[in-house]
């Protein structure tokens, strides 16, 4: 009876020693540079459209959704697209903070989205392709936002303009 | 439905085996009978092993897809002995496992065949036959990859996390394969006459996969889960077998 019951300490230290390389370490996504992108939009001069132009005192709202966008004041800004519907709404809202002066431009954004694998603890993110024509305006008349331009019409990151506006 | 029938297939099988060894052993006593003890003792001394086959089945994979909803799995098991230490093993399984990783739920299903050779280090007793066992493999599956749902990544948290469960990269990626090799260390004791209770791990090395498109292969069919880093993998199974003995092979004459 010796060597099976010498057997089974060794069954048992195995399924033990087995037991431990089990365990993995935990999935954490690292990686900062592939997220999903925003869309970059650039406000341009119309009627110098290779000069960029600040919007006096603009203040962006989403439709249907009451978060701040947090955006910096530039010529250029990025925003996040809905990626459940191929399109997202957003009020681009000159001078914003002037009770004559204020201007609401509603803009549909359209477009394509793309899911790409990454790595296991990533998964997936979205990438998106600019519909033709790119945005239009919901409501018109007394619009400040007189046109658009592609410039990238993919959206894989967020180093320079994808979509041009004129004002 | 298909696992069940395997199932009771094997039972069935071992069952008819078992029945029929008994019917064996009977006249084998009642001939014992007739030779003397100290000649049967001296013809248990001239022999050197027993060629056998040993079929069975994993216990780990049978009792995990009872108690897992997410596991349903099977492997047939078998061993030939062609040396004295030396056995011929083969493994034959099947897999369909759905695993939720940080981002993604998903479901890999399959088939897989193992070809290789045990060596038995073990020095047994006259006339016990237990094993502690080295050996290698050679592995390949055939295999399939389902993304059921995934949480797309964004570290822009401006609109709700929504799971994508339909559409876009979701959906079935099929005829993949992949080949590896595995280290085995593992015992087998003999429970009762004819009856082996068995363990294995083995450490694998994953030499090629043929990946899905836009997805990976993270879960492979009796490879187990791969990982980014490295092709290193690990896998175990909990065997019940049944010994088949085919010829006993005489020890050489040295006196």
């Amino acid at each position: 009876m010796v060597p099976i019951r010498r057997l089974l300490y060794i069954f048992i230290s195995f399924a033990f020693i087995f037991s431990l390389t089990q365990c993995e370490k935990d999935d954490i996504c690292l990686n900062d540079n592939l997220s999903t992108p925003r869309i970059i939009i650039r406000f341009m001069d119309k009627e110098n459209p290779g000069r960029s132009k600040i919007p006096n005192d603009l203040l962006i709202r989403a439709i249907d959704n009451e978060n701040s966008l947090g955006i910096n004041f530039s010529d250029s800004i990025a925003l996040p697209l809905y990626i459940h519907k191929d399109f997202t709404q957003f009020e681009f809202i000159l001078n914003a903070n002037s009770d004559e002066l204020i201007n609401i431009d509603t803009i549909q954004i359209n477009y394509q989205r793309k899911d790409q694998y990454l790595n296991s603890a990533c998964g997936f993110r979205s990438i998106f392709v600019i519909n033709d024509p790119p945005a239009y305006l919901l409501q018109t008349g007394n619009d400040w936002i007189k046109g658009f331009t592609i410039k990238k019409d993919t959206i894989t990151d967020e180093t320079a303009a994808h979509l041009l506006f004129l004002h | 439905m298909k696992q069940l029938h395997t199932c009771f297939f094997c039972i069935s099988f071992l069952a008819h085996l078992v029945q029929g060894m008994a019917q064996d052993e009977n006249i084998k006593e009642q001939f014992a009978i007739k030779d003397s003890l100290s000649l049967k003792a001296k013809k248990d001394s001239l022999i050197a092993y027993v060629k056998a086959l040993r079929l069975g089945t994993d216990l780990y994979r049978l009792i995990r897809s009872q108690a897992d909803p997410d596991f349903q799995g099977w492997e047939f098991v078998t061993d030939f002995r062609i040396k004295k230490e030396l056995y011929i093993a083969v493994e034959l399984g099947n897999e369909n496992h759905t695993l939720q990783r940080e981002q993604i739920n998903f479901t890999s299903s399959g088939s897989y065949l193992k070809l290789g050779f045990d060596y038995n280090l073990f020095e047994n007793w006259e006339g016990m036959d237990n094993q502690v066992y080295l050996g290698l493999r050679y592995a390949q599956s055939s295999h399939a990859q389902q993304v059921n749902s995934y949480l797309v990544y964004n570290r822009n948290h401006f609109w709700p996390d929504q799971e994508t469960t339909i559409g876009n990269s979701t959906g079935l990626r099929n005829g993949l394969s992949a080949f590896w090799i595995e280290v085995v260390a593992g015992i087998k004791v003999q429970l009762i006459k004819n009856f082996y209770m068995g363990f294995s791990g083995r450490l694998t090395r994953l030499l090629s996969d043929k990946k899905p498109e836009n997805f990976d292969n993270l879960y492979i069919p009796g490879f187990n889960r791969k990982t980014d880093e490295n092709s290193f993998g690990a896998s175990l199974n909990y065997t019940l077998t049944y010994k088949i003995p085919i010829a006993k092979i005489k020890k050489e004459h040295l006196d």
